[in-house]
């Protein structure tokens, strides 16, 4: 099986999970979390750098995106583009209210923040088993 | 090791590119080699970091040319007055930058036969990769207007 990523050494295994977020200290703490939890993570400040690493050809499992990030691509227009061209990817929101019915429809999953962590691996594992 | 738990004997780099390819290679690379990393996209968020984080940064690798309020010489000199203690490594290109990665890797938690040209060359398929799937995408957008 070669499961080789571009972004490091052969993986057997693991699953690859984009974390979009624009407040560092809020970006650390899920990607450590999900680290430990031994997953590969990807990390993006906003849309743009997300969209980037998607088309740089690493093969990403789910995505996890904080809404209203800034950036030339708004978080519905990223949830739409993800939709479109990968469709396989699982597409988790995050955001302090609820989203608009458009995005709702859009995505796998909606987490409310602050986040609650530890709840919020059980429900990306559910997702990905 | 690659992308999974941080070694908490490990000592943390944190790596300040504002080119998320790039960032993202060297990151991975610096984890495989077993060292933390934090990654910042600007010096803003470096700050941020190095404020809220004071024990755990051990090293700073950071580009030169960046947005945002401050650029890497700016960043360095705000360290070496407020955080003397952190070793700051500057990159000036990609490729500075990649050396400088493998420098640390040759004397890291986890030294091993990584060559400078392979991570080099990561970043340049990365970075072809991007760019003719964003012309692809530009295109079919293109078609399927003229379609309508």
């Amino acid at each position: 099986m070669n499961c080789a990523s571009p972004i490091g050494k052969p993986q057997y295994g693991r699953l690859t999970i984009l974390v979009a977020e624009d407040d560092i200290l809020v970006r650390m703490m899920v990607t450590d979390e999900l680290r430990k939890q031994g997953f590969n993570v990807a990390e993006a400040k906003n849309a743009d750098e997300a969209l980037s690493i998607f088309h740089s050809g690493v093969p990403i499992h789910l995505v996890l995106t904080d809404i209203q990030m800034p950036g030339t691509h708004d978080d519905v227009r990223l949830a739409a583009t993800i939709r479109a061209e990968y469709p396989d990817v699982k597409l988790v929101v995050a955001s302090g209210h609820l989203p608009e019915n458009e995005l709702r429809q859009e995505v796998d999953g909606f987490v409310l923040k602050p986040y609650n962590i530890s709840k919020l691996v059980s429900f990306i594992k559910a997702l990905l088993d | 090791m690659s992308m999974g738990a941080p070694n908490p004997a490990a000592q943390t780099v944190l790596v300040v590119e504002d080119e998320v390819l790039v960032r993202m290679a060297v990151s991975q690379q610096l984890r495989d080699c077993g060292y933390n990393v934090v990654e910042a996209a600007n010096a803003d968020e470096a700050l941020i970091v190095l404020e809220h984080h004071k024990a755990a940064v051990h090293i700073v690798l950071s580009g030169v040319e960046m947005p945002g309020s401050m650029d890497g010489f700016a960043l360095a000199t705000w360290i070496r007055k407020n955080r003397p203690d952190l070793r700051v490594i500057l990159a000036a290109s990609v490729s500075r930058a990649v050396k400088a990665a493998m420098e640390l890797c040759s004397s890291g938690p986890l030294p091993g036969k990584y060559e400078p040209h392979n991570l080099l060359d990561r970043i340049r398929r990365l970075k072809a990769t991007r760019a003719a799937r964003k012309f692809f995408g530009r295109w079919r957008q293109f078609t399927t207007r003229m379609r309508r």
